[in-house]
């Protein structure tokens, strides 16, 4: 195997534990010194996170590409959409949040029984291709989905009927982020996660000593579908509306993006991940209107080019452990 | 053969075959094994042996037969469920887990021998009982030295010892050893084969053992089997085998 490419996935330690704790601290404290367009970012990023946790799970574990994540978040975010919007029949986030997970996991798990039949090049074309299929739907089914106009005056939430305000939502959003953090750790640093490595590594093997290996990739992706599901209600809720868009396959590129920004060694990649390209797509867009996709692209390219698979949690590391050193 | 009128039998395959087109690796094989029975299983590059094992394992499907795991019918069984039935084959190339550390390699057999696939949120530290097993196979498979190497920094040597220790993870009852010494040195051969065999007695394992090196075939079976163009062509003990004049024919007529 290509040494720049093989990696050692690491343990959840005390350190990681920490870290998530430090992290949840700050992002409790910024709202009441940051503007309100500020929050929002914040909002998005901390929104960002289970998806990009969904894309690194399928690349650090199982080495696959997966582009598809923008089906769920398209699907979580239409439901809210019509649930909330359209029909306006709730918005209660007790209700949506648990339907959408439920038609995220059913249809990943479909979808896992096709997708995951490829492997490699083969997986991230078919999570392209699929993702394409939903977006061409959504967006022909004009009086239902409104077609590119999308649905807009979703309400805001409720939560346990008490409606939320901003603040109220951003940080039940950062409830949510966190606590899929703590969750996807935990699966990072299980039995599971170590079974799905094996099945990477070596399929033959895998399957010779007795593991299922089909369920558990099949599973692998339900998981990353339910983040993405949980992340598309919240989002629509986030801006009160949504479009097609969120199913073009190049919304799903974005968490790829994300997770190689952050790196796949270290479990604060998708976090660094996530806010990283927020905050990349914020500035450059503000200070360069024209030039975001050369600078993002740019960006990535150097990314890869000189730490690979480390991204930028791996170059704070290395940092880090230089000055340590001194 | 006395063997198998005592003991009950473990496996039997009847007339299996396999085709590739006009290439016949396995065809209308039979074969019957009974519990701690051990054959060796010799034949040219190309008779078909590493087919027959992938037909008994289940990752290939044969065209024809069937094949019986103490009496039930398996032949339409994925591989992994007859791993966890007992059916557990090494590999004839190196097939490890290179970016796990020796310990991680062996905990994922025994992960998966204990059913413990879809713990997703507890902590693999905590898993006490799987972590003691593992710690027990590393000791008895020589491995405490390098436990938490990685194993793609590891010889060829030690990457066999850790594919034969996963199997014996899994709990097996029949152990199809593909080529156990391929590619290791004169002495590492004598000690992975020592290891082996002793394993295999302990625990009153049935075992086939593909293996070209004749010497070493004399000394692991009573009973050793010839295949030749996906058939048997001869079977008996050791001695009475090699002196078959069709047999040695086949064996240096085809550069074994």
């Amino acid at each position: 195997m290509n040494t720049a490419l093989s990696m050692t996935v690491p343990s959840v330690g005390r350190r990681t534990w920490i870290t998530t704790l430090i992290f949840t601290a700050i992002v409790v404290v910024l709202p009441f010194f940051i503007s309100g367009y500020q929050r929002t970012l914040l909002q998005k990023g901390l929104l960002w996170i289970p998806s990009v946790f969904g894309v690194y799970i399928l690349y650090s574990l199982l080495r696959q590409v997966h582009f598809g994540q923008s089906i769920f978040i398209g699907l979580g975010s239409y439901i809210t959409a019509f649930m909330a919007g359209k029909y306006s029949v709730t918005n209660e986030l007790m209700i949506l949040l648990p339907l959408a997970l439920v038609v995220s996991i059913v249809v990943a798990y479909v979808l896992g029984i096709f997708i995951m039949k490829r492997t490699g090049f083969y997986f991230a074309v078919m999570g392209i291709a699929v993702t394409m299929v939903f977006w061409s739907l959504v967006y022909k089914a004009r009086t239902i989905t409104g077609g590119s106009d999308g649905i807009s005056h979703i309400k805001n939430p409720s939560l346990f009927t008490v409606p939320l305000s901003d603040m109220g939502l951003y940080y039940f959003c950062l409830i949510v982020s966190v606590g899929i953090i703590v969750l996807m750790l935990r699966v990072l640093n299980s039995s599971f996660s170590l079974q799905l490595r094996a099945i990477a590594g070596d399929l033959e093997k895998a399957e010779s000593i007795g593991i299922p290996v089909k369920r558990m990739q099949r599973l692998a992706f339900t998981i990353a579908g339910a983040n993405a599901g949980i992340t598309g209600v919240l989002l629509a809720f986030s801006y009160n509306y949504v479009s097609p868009s969120v199913f073009e396959w190049g919304y799903g590129a974005n968490f790829v993006q994300s997770a190689i920004i952050g790196g796949v060694t270290s479990f604060a990649g998708p976090v660094v991940g996530a806010f990283g390209f927020i905050n990349l797509e914020f500035f450059i867009s503000t200070w360069f209107a024209n030039l975001w996709e050369i600078i993002i692209g740019l960006t990535i390219a150097i990314i890869v080019v000189t730490v690979g698979e480390k991204g930028v949690t791996g170059i704070v590391q290395t940092l880090f452990s230089k000055i340590r050193c001194k | 053969m006395s063997n198998n009128e005592q003991k009950p039998l473990l496996i039997t395959a009847d007339k299996l075959r396999k085709y590739y087109g006009e290439v016949k690796p396995v065809n209308d094989i039979s074969l019957e094994i009974a519990q701690g029975q051990v054959l060796t299983l010799v034949g040219a590059n190309g008779a078909g042996k590493t087919t027959l094992l992938n037909l008994l394992t289940g990752l290939i499907r044969p065209d024809r037969g069937e094949i019986r795991l103490l009496g039930e019918k398996i032949t339409g069984v994925p591989p992994d469920q007859r791993a966890k039935r007992g059916i557990v084959k090494t590999f004839q190339l190196e097939h490890v887990f290179d970016d796990m550390t020796v310990f991680d390699n062996v905990r994922t057999a025994c992960f998966s021998s204990a059913g413990k696939h879809y713990s997703l949120f507890k902590d693999i530290e905590d898993e006490n009982e799987i972590n003691e097993r593992t710690g027990a196979l590393i000791e008895l498979f020589d491995l405490t030295g390098v436990r938490d190497a990685f194993v793609r920094n590891l010889g060829h040597g030690y990457k066999k010892v850790i594919d034969i220790a996963m199997c014996f993870a899994m709990k097996p009852k029949i152990l199809l050893v593909d080529e156990p010494t391929s590619g290791v040195g004169e002495e590492e051969k004598y000690k992975i084969m020592d290891l082996l065999m002793n394993q295999i007695e302990a625990n009153n394992l049935a075992a086939i053992i593909v293996e070209h090196d004749l010497h070493l075939v004399k000394e692991l079976s009573k009973e050793t089997i010839v295949m030749c163009d996906g058939e048997f062509i001869a079977r008996g003990t050791p001695d009475h085998v090699f002196s078959q004049e069709k047999v040695i024919e086949i064996l240096v007529g085809k550069g074994f």
